[in-house]
């Protein structure tokens, strides 16, 4: 048993094809995801390389089979316990389809929880997040590529990090970091008030639809720090001042009755505060804010507000109170000792009443990659955020490459004023948008 | 370069069919172009299969069919009507019957064995309507031959949907089987006695029952999650 109680009886074995089973639990971001996903809500997440010629499938393959015994974590089906769900391990091969229908679709019952979709020069990888997080998704989807690149005889340069095909997995990639990091007698945060929720109707399902837009980098960059702010501080203030918009274009009715409070989630990838090289989820949120019921705010109001809010809220202190929070009631003597059944039905609650009511949309920003030499085989990368709820109704992921960021709007509802707007104030702000094909 | 019309992937070059959408590829190489264009799908196992299984039926049915020429004969030659030959000759019609459809009817294997029934119980009526004096068409075989459905064909549903096939298999046939010699023991002694006497059938389920229990014993014992921290973990 490790530290984390996480069950994995042999990692060696399973990286050397031995097909010991293992089983491993859910990690506290992962808990929700069972309960609350469906054919609509599927928790999955896709990464996309847009190469600049078409993969060839010989390679792929061979890399893919290189990889087989690389990621046995991610290699596992959520089954029922009695209390709760857990992850385990069932030897199949990474499953490889051609990408053909809408992107973030739900798993099969019986079906592994990752998927490698390929269609002419875009190589996609799709997660359910009950897996992992966009951090290490595209751990998987850099190794994919690398040795992709490796069996299209293409040097790849050392300084380029990634996990390696033919090394073993270690114990850490396969750690509960939320557990490994809890620490106890923590106060929680406090509770946050609900927050507006963009007024559109839905699509009939299938709802789920993503707008592609390739943004300039260095344009955006200069912006930022024209303001002295992070680029996610710039698109999360956009983001805000967009749904302030959207907030003054509604009749009189329409805005008494929505709430005033607008705040968005913006995950932070915990990786990078605390040492952990786990390759599950490990991502928190810090929701940047504006209350209307002060007044309107100017866009450099709103962008010295995230700004500062952010900087304050990814202090680790800050973290270590949220991660407490979320284990500790995980912990809770009457909730871990509930059947699932009737943990489902609680959780489903709790996510739809304390969860993304509380907030008006959601960005995530995956930073800027790079893979040095081998950088002008790709074109770009497209983050597609899972589909939101029926709250949210709108969320953004954000990956920058080379010279470019591409921002991708997962939307369920019938309307595309969100993005309009958003994409209208960085064109008058000197940004060139260019919308692309998805 | 050959780029599959389907996923636009680029493919190698002695590839018969896309890995990913399974589209074949064929290479018309004429003026120094190579062109690709989508065949259909052959099946050539599914094809094999069938011809196997006509191939099976012609030999059952030249059985058969000898066997209900011979007993025929050899009933007529001896007492000049037909009278212990009814019972092969019937045995031998509902044989041909369910070997016809399944050779034939291309179906799931339910609906054949449902149709196999339909058809059955009619031939059993034909008989029944010239042979009035035959009680047993009616009181005996008939019954038998819906208990035989009734028990296969759930039999045949819950073994499809099983997912870990194993001793659970053999399991469920030994229950198939008691459940068929207890049904048959009390239709023959209602036949014969007037009231429900189990007698041989009682011996043959006291001996299977405690295999059944011994097999899903085993079966469970050696299923994956019978890791009982893995199910219970709070």
């Amino acid at each position: 048993m490790t530290a984390d109680n996480t069950f994995v009886r042999d990692t060696k074995s399973a990286r050397n094809g031995s097909r010991e089973k293992f089983w491993m639990r859910l990690d506290n971001a992962a808990k929700i995801y069972p309960a609350v996903q469906d054919e609509e809500l599927t928790a999955v997440f896709r990464l996309t390389c847009v190469l600049k010629k078409p993969v060839k499938i010989g390679p792929l393959l061979k890399a893919i089979e290189l990889l087989e015994n690389r990621f046995p974590y991610y290699k596992v089906k959520p089954k029922k316990g009695f209390f709760w769900y857990y992850l385990e391990f069932h030897d199949e091969p990474i499953p490889l389809k051609p990408d053909m229908a809408i992107p973030c679709r739900a798993f099969a019952k019986d079906d592994l929880i990752f998927r490698v979709l390929v269609r002419e020069n875009r190589l996609s990888v799709e997660f359910s997040h009950i897996l992992t997080d966009g951090g290490g998704g595209f751990e998987f989807l850099k190794s994919l590529l690398l040795t992709y690149f490796d069996k299209c005889c293409i040097s790849v340069p050392d300084h380029v990090t990634a996990l390696k095909p033919d090394e073993d997995p270690s114990r850490e990639e396969f750690e509960d970091a939320f557990s490994a990091h809890f620490q106890e007698n923590i106060p929680s945060p406090k509770k946050k008030p609900k927050s507006f929720h963009l007024p559109f109707a839905l699509n009939n399902p299938p709802r789920f639809n993503v707008l592609v837009a390739k943004l300039s980098l260095a344009d955006i960059s200069a912006k930022s720090k024209m303001y002295k702010v992070t680029i996610t501080a710039y698109l999360v203030a956009v983001y805000l001042h967009s749904l302030q918009s959207i907030y003054n274009r509604l009749s009189g009715f329409k805005r008494r009755r929505e709430r005033k409070i607008f705040r968005v989630q913006v995950p932070v990838n915990l990786r990078k505060i605390y040492p952990s090289k786990t390759m599950r989820n490990f991502s928190l949120f810090v929701t940047p804010e504006i209350d209307l019921a002060l007044g309107q705010y100017s866009f450099e109001e709103i962008i010295k507000t995230v700004h500062h809010i952010m900087q304050l809220e990814t202090d680790k202190k800050l973290i270590n109170k949220i991660i407490a929070r979320n284990v500790g009631a995980e912990r809770n003597i009457w909730l871990k000792n509930t059947p699932l059944f009737i943990k489902s039905l609680i959780l489903n609650l709790t996510y739809s009443i304390a969860g993304t009511s509380r907030y008006s949309g959601v960005i995530t920003n995956l930073g800027k990659v790079t893979f040095g030499e081998v950088d002008n085989l790709i074109d770009h990368f497209v983050f597609v955020p899972p589909p939101p709820n029926k709250a949210l109704k709108v969320n953004c992921g954000v990956l920058g490459f080379d010279n470019n960021l591409v921002i991708a709007f997962g939307n369920i509802t019938q309307s595309k004023e969100f993005e309009r707007e958003f994409f209208r104030f960085l064109v008058s702000q000197g940004i060139s948008v260019k919308i692309l094909k998805n | 370069m050959v780029i599959c019309r389907e996923c636009g992937v680029e493919l190698e070059d002695d590839m018969i069919n896309c890995p990913l959408c399974e589209t074949p590829l064929t290479r018309n190489i004429g003026n120094g172009n190579i062109t690709q264009k989508k065949i259909t799908r052959s099946k050539p196992e599914v094809e094999r299969k069938y011809a196997l299984q006509r191939v099976l039926w012609q030999v059952t049915s030249v059985l058969l069919l000898s066997g209900i020429v011979s007993t025929l004969i050899i009933d007529l030659s001896v007492h000049g009507e037909v009278i212990w030959s009814v019972y092969p000759v019937s045995i031998c019609m509902l044989c041909f019957s369910y070997a016809s459809i399944l050779s034939f009817w291309r179906s799931k294997l339910v609906y054949q064995l449902l149709a196999g029934w339909v058809i059955s119980t009619f031939i059993l009526l034909a008989f029944d309507f010239y042979m009035p004096y035959s009680k047993w068409l009616i009181h005996l075989s008939l019954p038998i031959l819906c208990a035989l459905n009734v028990v296969v064909i759930p039999l045949i549903v819950i073994l499809y949907k099983v997912k870990r096939k194993g001793l659970n298999v053999l399991a469920l046939i030994f229950v198939a089987i008691t459940l068929i010699c207890l049904i048959i023991d009390g239709i023959v002694s209602v036949y014969f006695l007037g009231a429900i006497k189990l007698q041989w059938s009682i011996i043959v389920a006291a001996c299977l029952l405690p295999v059944v229990a011994a097999l899903l014993f085993m079966y469970l014992r050696t299923r994956d999650n019978a890791d009982l921290q893995k199910i219970f973990h709070t």
